[in-house]
């Protein structure tokens, strides 16, 4: 009539890994095949246990022998003692079940939890360009400017900057053409170098090489660089590559978790310390609106970077621009597209003397 | 039933001499193999050489898992052909002591830490045991997969440091520092207990968590984890110099704002 539960019982004197025994329900009372052993139901505790947490133990206390348990073998015996165990265990007993739901939820909560993370990075990734320019966005202007100044210091300190003279006026006379409507303070200047080069500092600090101005051959093609070099202040190139350059600082640092990160991002920084192609794309692109706008002839910017992808073949001096803007060929070809796809009839060259500009440069630094 | 008989030698480094009686099978980790008698089979076979009901596919999913637990691939089947016992033995990977478990004696299941198994006699499986309790898998020092030996007769288990045994009790509580668990019976509870004072949890040096284990059951315990080991050999090895603490974490900060500041000082 009554049906054996099958468990392991520890204890007192016997073994550490329990003895197999047989239990059964009389009523309140609990009783032990070939155990001299009778327990009243009120003194007994159910515990839930064991690696997996789906062990259920019967546990007493005996005065003289100290701490007993009973493991219950198999999950038809659980669900055996459940069904006839006296009915005050019964909530005790459902310990079992929830515990074992408490579980599923806690992985369920987990796997939704790591999903939402997944689809989070997913998405940054996928939206890098937009986010990265978001962040760009939230920096304000007057940052930009202590960033300018900073390093613009450290240019001046050189002594090799020429702040006034006839070429420094109409460089600002064409730039502010191209930077009508501005939000930044344009600043331009003109530095005693010998690579043909330019280059742009955050908050509108413009400076040119006294190199390029050289090698340009019309006030049309220092005006498509020109362009081109606001456009990246306009963009926020520097921001830009700066937010990308300190995150991969950070993903590093976190990743490695050492020195030794601070040694990978000087590998990447010294990899990337020119802007990368598609910020120089853009800048191509919209130095050329900018161009078109201005109602300035825009052929000298292909004119002048299909000089410079000669230049490259041949002379060393070209290679300053070159490197920091790779693929020139491709972007002469880009260019040349942009001027049969959108040409601009009502664009003049500069009315700009080019042989007196170019002769009002200081010529010192030839010897060097 | 169990026939073969063993001898564990060394002190400290220590390896297991197993003697096979005739037509006695015993399988071992791969490299795992010091020394053997010159009739013993050798073959190498798939997972622990289990059959499994889903054929082939079966056994090589069965193999994955058993590697996902710190074991290699294919392990060693070393067979006793001839008509006289013949040895072989076993040494441990690492600093420590080996343990022989009788399987039969325990219930016939025991669960270790990762890559704790040694060597087992035929029939013995390793499985994968997941823990299903998130706090317990993150904080508990053991991570989430465990080793489940299963089967009958002897295995051998190793561990970093001194192993030691200790029998629980029913509702007995050991607290054990994180890390320092070898191997345990399923009937035992493995929970973590918070360190109790936040002063203990970060000066205490022995991290926000202790172990807790609760009896009835056998637990198998180890002095020297091996993360505490390679963390002290790496720390002196790579720099001659420890540079874990707070000015460590300086030095890294002030390398990062010169980088940061760098950037700006850049031409275009």
């Amino acid at each position: 009539m009554t049906q054996k539960i099958h468990a392991l019982l520890y204890g007192f004197n016997l073994p550490p890994v329990g003895v197999k025994v047989l239990v059964y329900f009389v009523g309140q009372r609990l009783f032990i095949d070939n155990m001299p052993i009778e327990l009243h139901s009120s003194q007994l505790t159910v515990s839930v246990g064991g690696f997996e947490h789906n062990e259920l133990f019967l546990n007493w206390h005996d005065s003289e022998s100290g701490q007993w348990a009973l493991k219950v073998l198999s999950t038809q015996d659980i669900q055996l003692l459940v069904h006839t165990a006296p009915s005050h265990l019964q909530p005790q007993l459902a310990q079992w079940h929830q515990r074992d739901k408490h579980i599923k939820t806690m992985w369920g909560v987990v796997g939704a939890l790591v999903v939402t993370v997944v689809l989070t990075i997913g998405l940054f990734v996928w939206k890098y360009d937009n986010v990265v320019s978001w962040v760009a966005e939230q920096i304000p202007v007057s940052t930009e400017q202590k960033l300018g100044e900073a390093a613009l210091a450290q240019i001046k300190a050189d002594g090799t900057l020429i702040e006034s003279s006839l070429a420094v006026e109409q460089i600002q006379a064409i730039g502010t053409r191209l930077t009508q409507g501005s939000r930044y303070q344009y600043q331009w200047f003109i530095k005693q170098d010998n690579t043909v080069n330019a280059f742009a500092l955050p908050s509108g600090i413009v400076v040119v090489h006294s190199a390029l101005l050289e090698k340009a051959e019309s006030a049309d093609e220092l005006a498509a660089v020109l362009a081109h070099e606001v456009q990246h202040i306009e963009q926020r190139h520097s921001l830009k590559h700066m937010i990308n350059s300190v995150g991969w600082a950070a993903m590093l640092t976190v990743v490695f978790g050492d020195v030794s990160a601070i040694t990978a991002v000087l590998a990447h920084q010294v990899g990337t310390s020119y802007f990368s192609r598609d910020l120089e794309s853009e800048a191509d692109k919209l130095g050329y609106v900018t161009l078109v706008k201005a109602k300035i002839k825009p052929d000298g910017m292909a004119s002048f970077l299909q000089k410079l992808a000669d230049l490259s073949g041949d002379s060393k001096e070209g290679l300053a621009w070159i490197s920091s803007h790779p693929e020139t060929q491709a972007r002469v070809d880009a260019i040349k597209q942009l001027l049969k796809d959108q040409p601009c009839n009502t664009c003049q060259s500069l009315a700009i003397d080019w042989q007196v500009v170019q002769n009002a440069l200081p010529k010192v630094e030839k010897a060097k | 039933m169990s026939s073969l008989s063993y001898q564990i030698h060394g002190s400290d480094l220590q390896y297991v001499e197993v003697s096979l009686p005739p037509t006695a099978v015993v399988i071992g980790e791969q490299g795992s193999m010091m020394y053997m008698d010159n009739h013993l089979e050798v073959d190498t076979v798939l997972g622990d050489g289990t059959s499994s009901q889903f054929g082939l596919l079966g056994r090589w999913f069965k193999a994955l898992k058993r590697a996902y637990t710190g074991e290699s691939l294919f392990s060693s089947r070393y067979t006793n052909n001839s008509a006289n016992t013949q040895r072989v033995a076993f040494a441990a990977p690492t600093l420590g002591k080996i343990v022989a478990v009788n399987l039969t004696e325990i219930g016939g299941e025991l669960i270790c830490q990762r890559g704790a198994f040694l060597a087992g006699e035929a029939g013995t499986e390793v499985q994968l045991a997941w823990q299903k309790r998130i706090r317990v898998g993150l904080m508990g020092g053991e991570g989430f997969i465990m080793q489940r030996i299963v089967g009958k007769g002897w295995v051998f288990i190793n561990a970093t440091g001194s192993l030691t045994q200790m029998n629980l009790t029913p509702a007995q509580v050991l607290q054990v520092d994180s890390g320092c668990l070898v191997a345990l019976t399923s009937g035992v509870t493995y929970d973590i207990k918070y360190a109790g004072k936040l002063k203990t949890a970060i000066f205490g040096g022995e991290g926000l968590f202790y172990a807790s284990l609760t009896g009835p059951g056998t637990v198998w315990l180890q002095s020297l984890p091996m993360r505490r080991l390679s963390a002290e050999l790496m720390s002196s090895a790579l720099t001659g110099r420890n540079r874990g603490g707070v000015w460590g974490k300086v030095y890294l900060g002030f390398i990062i704002v010169v980088i940061i500041l760098s950037l700006f000082a850049e031409g275009r």
